[in-house]
Protein backbone atom coordinates (compact mmCIF):
# COMPACT_ATOMS: atom_id res chain seq x y z
CA UNK A 1 0.00 0.00 0.00
CA UNK A 2 1.50 3.15 -0.88
CA UNK A 3 0.57 6.18 0.95
CA UNK A 4 0.56 9.90 -1.09
CA UNK A 5 0.87 12.41 1.90
CA UNK A 6 -1.09 15.51 1.45
CA UNK A 7 -1.77 17.21 4.10
CA UNK A 8 -4.61 20.60 4.08
CA UNK A 9 -4.99 23.19 5.60
CA UNK A 10 -7.54 22.39 8.31
CA UNK A 11 -9.87 24.75 10.68
CA UNK A 12 -11.43 24.78 13.97
CA UNK A 13 -13.76 22.20 15.19
CA UNK A 14 -13.57 19.20 12.50
CA UNK A 15 -10.58 19.33 11.22
CA UNK A 16 -10.44 15.96 8.36
CA UNK A 17 -7.33 15.47 7.18
CA UNK A 18 -7.29 13.65 4.41
CA UNK A 19 -5.11 11.03 3.01
CA UNK A 20 -5.11 9.34 -0.06
CA UNK A 21 -4.11 6.01 -0.02
CA UNK A 22 -3.66 3.47 -3.42
CA UNK A 23 -4.39 -0.39 -2.54
CA UNK A 24 -2.78 -2.28 -4.85
CA UNK A 25 -4.83 -4.77 -3.26
CA UNK A 26 -7.37 -6.65 -4.98
CA UNK A 27 -11.08 -5.38 -4.21
CA UNK A 28 -12.18 -9.07 -3.78
CA UNK A 29 -9.96 -9.46 -0.66
CA UNK A 30 -12.98 -8.57 1.75
CA UNK A 31 -11.70 -6.20 3.67
CA UNK A 32 -13.93 -4.02 5.50
CA UNK A 33 -13.05 -0.33 3.81
CA UNK A 34 -16.36 0.66 4.97
CA UNK A 35 -15.74 0.36 8.58
CA UNK A 36 -12.04 1.07 8.80
CA UNK A 37 -13.14 4.49 6.91
CA UNK A 38 -16.16 5.25 9.16
CA UNK A 39 -14.06 4.31 12.32
CA UNK A 40 -10.71 5.88 10.85
CA UNK A 41 -13.20 8.93 10.84
CA UNK A 42 -14.46 9.17 13.99
CA UNK A 43 -11.54 8.28 15.94
CA UNK A 44 -8.34 9.88 13.91
CA UNK A 45 -10.82 12.55 12.05
CA UNK A 46 -9.11 11.34 9.22
CA UNK A 47 -10.24 9.17 6.17
CA UNK A 48 -8.37 6.81 3.94
CA UNK A 49 -9.46 6.17 0.47
CA UNK A 50 -8.70 2.88 -1.66
CA UNK A 51 -9.63 1.52 -4.52
CA UNK A 52 -13.19 2.60 -5.94
CA UNK A 53 -15.67 0.71 -4.53
CA UNK A 54 -19.04 2.35 -3.34
CA UNK A 55 -20.85 -0.32 -2.24
CA UNK A 56 -21.53 -1.78 1.12
CA UNK A 57 -22.05 -5.32 2.24
CA UNK A 58 -24.76 -6.12 5.11
CA UNK A 59 -22.33 -7.55 7.63
CA UNK A 60 -20.04 -4.37 7.42
CA UNK A 61 -23.26 -2.25 7.80
CA UNK A 62 -24.47 -4.22 10.93
CA UNK A 63 -20.60 -3.62 12.25
CA UNK A 64 -21.23 0.13 11.59
CA UNK A 65 -24.11 0.09 13.02
CA UNK A 66 -22.63 -1.19 16.41
CA UNK A 67 -19.85 1.46 16.24
CA UNK A 68 -22.17 4.20 15.73
CA UNK A 69 -24.35 3.57 18.11
CA UNK A 70 -21.42 3.17 21.00
CA UNK A 71 -20.55 6.61 19.47
CA UNK A 72 -23.78 7.68 20.07
CA UNK A 73 -24.36 6.68 23.69
CA UNK A 74 -20.75 8.46 24.48
CA UNK A 75 -21.85 11.42 23.00
CA UNK A 76 -25.16 11.67 24.90
CA UNK A 77 -23.63 11.66 27.60
CA UNK A 78 -23.06 15.41 26.61
CA UNK A 79 -26.37 16.29 25.81
CA UNK A 80 -28.65 18.28 27.16
CA UNK A 81 -32.15 16.92 28.61
CA UNK A 82 -33.36 13.43 27.96
CA UNK A 83 -31.39 12.07 24.17
CA UNK A 84 -33.40 10.75 21.99
CA UNK A 85 -32.76 7.05 21.25
CA UNK A 86 -30.50 5.68 18.44
CA UNK A 87 -31.70 5.70 15.04
CA UNK A 88 -30.16 2.88 13.43
CA UNK A 89 -31.56 4.06 9.49
CA UNK A 90 -30.17 7.49 9.79
CA UNK A 91 -27.15 6.72 11.17
CA UNK A 92 -26.08 4.02 7.86
CA UNK A 93 -27.82 6.30 5.83
CA UNK A 94 -25.09 9.09 7.01
CA UNK A 95 -22.07 6.74 7.06
CA UNK A 96 -22.89 5.39 3.29
CA UNK A 97 -23.54 8.88 2.14
CA UNK A 98 -19.85 10.33 3.60
CA UNK A 99 -18.50 7.10 2.78
CA UNK A 100 -19.64 7.18 -1.52
CA UNK A 101 -19.05 11.32 -1.15
CA UNK A 102 -15.72 10.58 0.08
CA UNK A 103 -14.57 7.53 -2.41
CA UNK A 104 -15.59 10.40 -5.19
CA UNK A 105 -13.13 12.57 -4.42
CA UNK A 106 -10.90 10.75 -6.01
CA UNK A 107 -12.53 8.01 -8.12
CA UNK A 108 -14.37 9.19 -10.65
CA UNK A 109 -15.88 6.29 -13.01
CA UNK A 110 -19.44 6.46 -13.18
CA UNK A 111 -21.53 8.84 -15.22
CA UNK A 112 -22.52 12.33 -13.51
CA UNK A 113 -26.10 11.18 -14.38
CA UNK A 114 -25.80 8.33 -11.81
CA UNK A 115 -24.86 11.02 -8.71
CA UNK A 116 -28.28 10.56 -7.50
CA UNK A 117 -28.60 6.96 -7.97
CA UNK A 118 -25.15 7.25 -4.97
CA UNK A 119 -27.02 9.60 -3.24
CA UNK A 120 -30.75 8.22 -2.16
CA UNK A 121 -32.36 10.77 0.11
CA UNK A 122 -33.15 9.69 3.52
CA UNK A 123 -36.83 7.62 2.85
CA UNK A 124 -38.31 8.32 6.41
CA UNK A 125 -39.18 11.56 8.66
CA UNK A 126 -36.02 13.50 10.13
CA UNK A 127 -37.08 12.65 13.59
CA UNK A 128 -34.83 14.84 16.36
CA UNK A 129 -33.20 11.00 16.81
CA UNK A 130 -32.97 10.52 13.16
CA UNK A 131 -30.58 14.08 13.07
CA UNK A 132 -28.52 13.26 15.98
CA UNK A 133 -27.68 10.14 14.94
CA UNK A 134 -26.80 11.03 11.29
CA UNK A 135 -24.86 13.97 12.53
CA UNK A 136 -22.13 11.65 14.23
CA UNK A 137 -20.90 11.56 10.62
CA UNK A 138 -22.37 13.68 8.23
CA UNK A 139 -20.89 16.48 10.34
CA UNK A 140 -17.66 15.75 8.37
CA UNK A 141 -20.08 16.37 4.81
CA UNK A 142 -18.40 20.69 4.83
CA UNK A 143 -14.97 19.22 5.30
CA UNK A 144 -15.37 17.54 2.12
CA UNK A 145 -17.04 20.11 0.47
CA UNK A 146 -14.07 22.37 0.87
CA UNK A 147 -11.52 20.04 -0.44
CA UNK A 148 -14.43 19.13 -3.45
CA UNK A 149 -14.74 22.84 -4.39
CA UNK A 150 -10.71 23.00 -3.94
CA UNK A 151 -10.54 20.49 -6.67
CA UNK A 152 -13.18 21.49 -9.02
CA UNK A 153 -16.03 24.16 -8.15
CA UNK A 154 -18.29 23.05 -10.71
CA UNK A 155 -18.38 19.41 -9.75
CA UNK A 156 -22.32 18.79 -9.54
CA UNK A 157 -21.28 16.36 -6.62
CA UNK A 158 -21.18 19.68 -4.83
CA UNK A 159 -24.32 20.94 -5.58
CA UNK A 160 -25.78 17.66 -4.86
CA UNK A 161 -24.45 17.39 -1.09
CA UNK A 162 -25.03 21.64 -0.42
CA UNK A 163 -28.81 20.33 -0.91
CA UNK A 164 -28.25 17.59 1.12
CA UNK A 165 -26.68 19.78 4.09
CA UNK A 166 -29.78 21.95 3.98
CA UNK A 167 -32.03 19.16 4.75
CA UNK A 168 -29.78 17.90 7.37
CA UNK A 169 -28.45 21.60 8.85
CA UNK A 170 -27.77 20.46 12.03
CA UNK A 171 -24.73 18.80 10.91
CA UNK A 172 -23.72 21.82 8.16
CA UNK A 173 -24.00 24.85 10.72
CA UNK A 174 -19.56 25.14 10.42
CA UNK A 175 -20.66 25.38 6.34
CA UNK A 176 -22.94 28.35 4.88
CA UNK A 177 -26.39 26.64 4.96
CA UNK A 178 -29.33 29.40 3.38
CA UNK A 179 -32.07 29.89 6.29
CA UNK A 180 -34.29 30.78 4.18
CA UNK A 181 -35.31 27.24 2.89
CA UNK A 182 -34.72 25.30 6.04
CA UNK A 183 -37.20 22.64 7.95
CA UNK A 184 -36.59 23.21 11.80
CA UNK A 185 -39.32 20.26 12.24
CA UNK A 186 -36.93 17.94 13.25
CA UNK A 187 -35.07 20.42 15.34
CA UNK A 188 -37.76 21.91 17.78
CA UNK A 189 -39.52 18.65 18.36
CA UNK A 190 -36.81 17.73 21.01
CA UNK A 191 -35.72 20.54 23.54
CA UNK A 192 -32.36 18.59 23.46
CA UNK A 193 -31.58 18.76 19.75
CA UNK A 194 -33.14 22.51 20.10
CA UNK A 195 -30.47 23.41 22.59
CA UNK A 196 -27.27 21.84 20.86
CA UNK A 197 -28.62 23.70 17.75
CA UNK A 198 -28.53 26.91 19.23
CA UNK A 199 -25.09 25.91 20.95
CA UNK A 200 -23.63 25.54 17.43
CA UNK A 201 -25.21 28.32 16.35
CA UNK A 202 -23.54 30.30 19.43
CA UNK A 203 -20.19 28.45 18.15
CA UNK A 204 -20.10 29.45 14.46
CA UNK A 205 -21.46 32.71 15.17
CA UNK A 206 -24.30 32.59 13.04
CA UNK A 207 -26.26 35.30 12.94
CA UNK A 208 -29.16 34.61 10.15
CA UNK A 209 -29.85 31.85 12.39
CA UNK A 210 -29.51 33.44 15.83
CA UNK A 211 -32.45 35.94 13.78
CA UNK A 212 -34.82 32.78 12.84
CA UNK A 213 -37.79 32.44 14.51
CA UNK A 214 -37.24 28.83 15.14
CA UNK A 215 -34.39 29.54 17.42
CA UNK A 216 -34.26 33.10 18.09
CA UNK A 217 -35.37 32.54 21.96
CA UNK A 218 -33.00 29.52 22.56
CA UNK A 219 -29.99 31.69 21.34
CA UNK A 220 -31.12 34.05 23.05
CA UNK A 221 -32.10 32.59 26.44
CA UNK A 222 -28.54 30.46 26.27
CA UNK A 223 -26.96 33.61 25.67
CA UNK A 224 -28.37 35.04 28.72
CA UNK A 225 -27.03 39.05 30.22
CA UNK A 226 -23.04 37.63 29.01
CA UNK A 227 -24.14 37.91 25.33
CA UNK A 228 -20.94 40.51 25.49
CA UNK A 229 -18.83 37.79 26.65
CA UNK A 230 -20.12 34.93 24.40
CA UNK A 231 -20.57 36.18 21.24
CA UNK A 232 -19.36 40.06 20.95
CA UNK A 233 -21.08 41.26 17.94
CA UNK A 234 -24.52 39.63 19.38
CA UNK A 235 -26.38 42.67 20.22
CA UNK A 236 -25.35 45.21 17.67
CA UNK A 237 -26.41 42.72 14.49
CA UNK A 238 -29.89 41.75 16.49
CA UNK A 239 -30.66 45.43 17.27
CA UNK B 1 -14.43 68.85 40.84
CA UNK B 2 -12.50 71.91 39.39
CA UNK B 3 -12.04 74.40 42.55
CA UNK B 4 -14.07 77.47 42.69
CA UNK B 5 -12.30 80.43 40.95
CA UNK B 6 -13.12 82.82 43.02
CA UNK B 7 -12.18 81.13 46.16
CA UNK B 8 -8.47 81.26 44.81
CA UNK B 9 -7.12 83.12 47.86
CA UNK B 10 -4.37 81.78 50.24
CA UNK B 11 -4.69 81.77 53.91
CA UNK B 12 -1.93 81.39 56.37
CA UNK B 13 -2.42 80.08 59.64
CA UNK B 14 -0.13 80.95 62.81
CA UNK B 15 0.26 79.16 65.87
CA UNK B 16 2.97 78.89 68.13
CA UNK B 17 5.31 76.07 68.41
CA UNK B 18 4.04 74.28 71.49
CA UNK B 19 0.85 73.07 70.00
CA UNK B 20 3.42 71.39 66.86
CA UNK B 21 1.39 67.94 68.02
CA UNK B 22 -2.00 69.39 67.01
CA UNK B 23 -1.08 69.31 63.53
CA UNK B 24 -0.77 65.40 63.67
CA UNK B 25 -4.63 65.92 62.62
CA UNK B 26 -3.57 67.75 59.10
CA UNK B 27 -0.41 66.34 58.48
CA UNK B 28 -2.21 64.78 55.50
CA UNK B 29 -3.19 67.43 53.76
CA UNK B 30 -0.30 67.72 50.63
CA UNK B 31 -1.13 70.78 49.53
CA UNK B 32 -0.47 72.56 52.74
CA UNK B 33 3.65 74.91 53.62
CA UNK B 34 4.86 74.61 56.95
CA UNK B 35 7.60 77.38 58.14
CA UNK B 36 8.86 78.35 61.24
CA UNK B 37 9.37 81.66 63.24
CA UNK B 38 11.00 81.51 66.37
CA UNK B 39 8.82 79.88 68.50
CA UNK B 40 5.44 80.47 66.05
CA UNK B 41 4.54 78.16 63.13
CA UNK B 42 2.98 79.58 59.99
CA UNK B 43 1.23 76.97 57.61
CA UNK B 44 0.09 78.83 54.56
CA UNK B 45 -1.62 77.54 51.08
CA UNK B 46 -4.84 76.22 52.97
CA UNK B 47 -7.89 76.96 51.22
CA UNK B 48 -12.00 77.71 51.92
CA UNK B 49 -12.83 74.27 52.74
CA UNK B 50 -9.34 73.38 54.98
CA UNK B 51 -9.97 76.90 56.61
CA UNK B 52 -13.21 76.34 58.32
CA UNK B 53 -12.81 72.66 58.53
CA UNK B 54 -12.87 70.71 62.30
CA UNK B 55 -9.19 69.93 62.18
CA UNK B 56 -7.93 73.50 62.20
CA UNK B 57 -10.65 74.95 64.41
CA UNK B 58 -9.82 72.37 66.78
CA UNK B 59 -6.28 73.83 66.99
CA UNK B 60 -6.59 75.95 70.66
CA UNK B 61 -4.97 79.11 69.59
CA UNK B 62 -4.34 80.52 66.28
CA UNK B 63 -4.72 83.36 64.10
CA UNK B 64 -5.92 83.04 60.45
CA UNK B 65 -4.86 85.37 57.83
CA UNK B 66 -5.45 85.78 54.15
CA UNK B 67 -2.86 87.19 51.57
CA UNK B 68 -3.06 89.62 49.01
CA UNK B 69 -0.11 91.38 47.01
CA UNK B 70 2.77 90.98 49.46
CA UNK B 71 0.67 91.40 52.62
CA UNK B 72 -1.52 89.33 54.80
CA UNK B 73 -4.88 90.42 55.80
CA UNK B 74 -6.20 89.50 59.60
CA UNK B 75 -9.50 87.37 58.19
CA UNK B 76 -12.58 89.26 58.23
CA UNK B 77 -10.52 92.16 57.75
CA UNK B 78 -9.83 94.90 55.36
CA UNK B 79 -6.42 96.50 56.96
CA UNK B 80 -3.34 94.58 56.08
CA UNK B 81 -1.38 92.92 59.42
CA UNK B 82 2.07 92.48 58.18
CA UNK B 83 4.60 91.39 55.60
CA UNK B 84 4.19 87.95 54.07
CA UNK B 85 6.78 86.68 56.21
CA UNK B 86 9.80 85.05 54.61
CA UNK B 87 10.78 81.52 55.54
CA UNK B 88 11.70 78.11 54.76
CA UNK B 89 8.72 76.42 53.45
CA UNK B 90 8.87 72.67 53.64
CA UNK B 91 5.69 70.22 52.98
CA UNK B 92 4.04 69.88 56.00
CA UNK B 93 4.19 65.93 55.46
CA UNK B 94 8.25 66.73 55.60
CA UNK B 95 8.10 69.17 58.33
CA UNK B 96 6.63 66.78 60.61
CA UNK B 97 8.35 63.51 60.57
CA UNK B 98 6.37 60.27 62.23
CA UNK B 99 8.36 58.88 64.48
CA UNK B 100 8.11 55.11 64.92
CA UNK B 101 8.80 53.27 68.56
CA UNK B 102 12.42 51.65 68.30
CA UNK B 103 12.16 47.85 68.03
CA UNK B 104 12.68 46.36 71.23
CA UNK B 105 15.78 43.29 70.44
CA UNK B 106 14.08 42.05 73.74
CA UNK B 107 10.85 41.39 73.40
CA UNK B 108 10.59 37.85 73.04
CA UNK B 109 6.65 37.66 72.92
CA UNK B 110 6.31 34.71 70.39
CA UNK B 111 3.55 33.04 72.05
CA UNK B 112 1.26 35.78 71.53
CA UNK B 113 -1.43 34.58 68.54
CA UNK B 114 -3.64 36.68 66.18
CA UNK B 115 -7.37 35.72 65.84
CA UNK B 116 -7.70 35.89 62.24
CA UNK B 117 -11.85 36.57 61.39
CA UNK B 118 -13.80 37.98 58.72
CA UNK B 119 -15.08 41.35 59.06
CA UNK B 120 -17.77 43.11 56.37
CA UNK B 121 -16.26 44.84 53.50
CA UNK B 122 -18.36 47.00 51.31
CA UNK B 123 -15.84 47.06 47.88
CA UNK B 124 -17.06 45.55 44.97
CA UNK B 125 -15.24 42.82 44.12
CA UNK B 126 -15.84 39.91 41.19
CA UNK B 127 -17.03 36.57 42.33
CA UNK B 128 -14.95 33.88 40.78
CA UNK B 129 -16.68 30.87 42.65
CA UNK B 130 -19.59 28.87 44.01
CA UNK B 131 -20.25 26.48 46.63
CA UNK B 132 -23.71 25.19 45.64
CA UNK B 133 -25.36 21.64 46.24
CA UNK B 134 -25.19 18.83 43.65
CA UNK B 135 -28.65 18.94 43.44
CA UNK B 136 -29.46 22.33 42.68
CA UNK B 137 -26.77 22.34 39.91
CA UNK B 138 -28.15 18.89 38.68
CA UNK B 139 -31.24 20.71 37.81
CA UNK B 140 -29.64 23.64 35.60
CA UNK B 141 -26.71 21.87 34.11
CA UNK B 142 -28.78 19.21 32.58
CA UNK B 143 -30.68 21.86 30.29
CA UNK B 144 -28.08 24.15 30.27
CA UNK B 145 -26.42 25.66 26.73
CA UNK B 146 -22.62 24.62 26.25
CA UNK B 147 -21.83 28.16 26.48
CA UNK B 148 -21.77 28.36 30.33
CA UNK B 149 -20.22 25.55 31.14
CA UNK B 150 -16.89 25.92 28.59
CA UNK B 151 -15.28 28.36 30.99
CA UNK B 152 -16.05 26.68 34.22
CA UNK B 153 -14.23 23.85 35.96
CA UNK B 154 -15.77 22.18 39.28
CA UNK B 155 -14.89 19.29 41.37
CA UNK B 156 -17.14 17.77 43.87
CA UNK B 157 -16.47 18.34 47.76
CA UNK B 158 -18.27 15.80 49.32
CA UNK B 159 -20.89 14.05 48.68
CA UNK B 160 -23.92 17.12 48.45
CA UNK B 161 -21.48 20.21 47.87
CA UNK B 162 -19.78 20.85 44.48
CA UNK B 163 -17.61 23.86 43.63
CA UNK B 164 -18.05 25.95 40.70
CA UNK B 165 -14.41 27.79 39.82
CA UNK B 166 -14.96 30.64 36.70
CA UNK B 167 -16.67 33.81 35.19
CA UNK B 168 -19.43 34.09 34.51
CA UNK B 169 -20.92 31.82 36.99
CA UNK B 170 -23.91 30.18 36.57
CA UNK B 171 -27.66 31.76 37.61
CA UNK B 172 -28.30 28.83 40.52
CA UNK B 173 -28.16 29.41 44.23
CA UNK B 174 -25.27 28.93 46.29
CA UNK B 175 -22.52 30.59 48.66
CA UNK B 176 -20.29 33.23 46.20
CA UNK B 177 -17.10 33.68 46.83
CA UNK B 178 -13.80 36.26 45.94
CA UNK B 179 -10.15 35.75 45.16
CA UNK B 180 -7.35 37.00 47.18
CA UNK B 181 -4.09 35.12 46.27
CA UNK B 182 -5.49 31.56 46.92
CA UNK B 183 -7.83 32.51 49.52
CA UNK B 184 -11.71 31.79 48.47
CA UNK B 185 -13.41 34.34 50.85
CA UNK B 186 -16.79 34.76 51.04
CA UNK B 187 -18.30 37.67 48.50
CA UNK B 188 -18.99 40.76 51.05
CA UNK B 189 -15.95 39.82 53.43
CA UNK B 190 -12.94 40.43 54.22
CA UNK B 191 -9.99 39.69 56.40
CA UNK B 192 -10.11 41.71 59.75
CA UNK B 193 -6.27 41.92 59.19
CA UNK B 194 -5.97 42.12 55.22
CA UNK B 195 -2.36 42.97 55.32
CA UNK B 196 -1.58 39.25 56.34
CA UNK B 197 -2.72 37.90 53.41
CA UNK B 198 0.60 37.11 52.06
CA UNK B 199 1.76 35.26 55.40
CA UNK B 200 -1.31 33.33 56.12
CA UNK B 201 -1.08 31.91 52.65
CA UNK B 202 2.38 31.03 52.77
CA UNK B 203 1.89 29.64 56.49
CA UNK B 204 -1.44 27.40 55.10
CA UNK B 205 -0.70 26.92 51.48
CA UNK B 206 3.18 26.93 51.12
CA UNK B 207 3.30 24.36 48.07
CA UNK B 208 0.98 26.79 46.61
CA UNK B 209 -1.16 23.81 44.85
CA UNK B 210 -4.38 24.42 46.20
CA UNK B 211 -7.32 27.04 47.08
CA UNK B 212 -8.45 27.85 50.91
CA UNK B 213 -11.49 28.07 50.99
CA UNK B 214 -12.37 30.20 53.99
CA UNK B 215 -16.19 29.74 55.45
CA UNK B 216 -18.34 32.81 56.88
CA UNK B 217 -17.86 30.73 60.19
CA UNK B 218 -14.10 31.17 60.05
CA UNK B 219 -13.36 27.67 59.48
CA UNK B 220 -11.27 26.68 56.15
CA UNK B 221 -10.14 24.06 54.35
CA UNK B 222 -8.00 23.28 51.07
CA UNK B 223 -8.91 21.96 47.81
CA UNK B 224 -6.04 20.77 45.52
CA UNK B 225 -5.56 23.02 42.56
CA UNK B 226 -5.32 19.61 40.51
CA UNK B 227 -9.08 17.95 41.84
CA UNK B 228 -10.30 21.24 39.63
CA UNK B 229 -11.55 19.98 36.52
CA UNK B 230 -13.32 21.66 33.40
CA UNK B 231 -16.94 21.59 33.89
CA UNK B 232 -18.81 20.14 31.45
CA UNK B 233 -22.34 17.96 31.49
CA UNK B 234 -20.58 14.39 30.27
CA UNK B 235 -18.38 15.11 33.29
CA UNK B 236 -20.60 15.81 35.59
CA UNK B 237 -22.57 12.54 34.53
CA UNK B 238 -20.32 10.45 34.82
CA UNK B 239 -18.82 11.66 38.08
CA UNK B 240 -22.24 11.72 40.18
CA UNK B 241 -23.11 8.39 38.25
CA UNK B 242 -19.27 7.35 40.30
CA UNK B 243 -20.61 8.40 43.48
Amino acid sequence: MSTIGRSFATHYFWPVYFKYSISTQSIYTMEAYFLNMIQNLRQQEEIMLYVNLLNTFPEEEQEVIRFLETEYQNETLSYPYQAPEFDAEAALWAATTIYRAAQLILYRENKETELNLLFPDFSKDITPAAVLSADLTLRFIADLLVQLTAIDSEDPLIELLERLLNTWHYSALYHTVDPEVLNFKGIQESPCVLQLYSDRIIRFKKIALAQHPACKDTVRASLGIFAEDFWKNYKIETT
Amino acid sequence: MAENASNDIVYYVLISASQKNELASIRHWNNVKMGTEGNQIWLKDLNYVQIHSLEIKSLSQKSFFYAKGAKLFLLNSLLPDRNIPSLLWTSIDRALPVRLPLLNHNYFGISESVELRLVADDQERQTVAMITDLNVLNRYITGAPSVRLEKLSWTILDQQKVLLFGTPQLPIQGEVFWQKKEFLLPAGYDFDLFSLTDELNHAINSQHDAWIIWSADNSCFLVPKNDVQILSLSSFRLSVASL
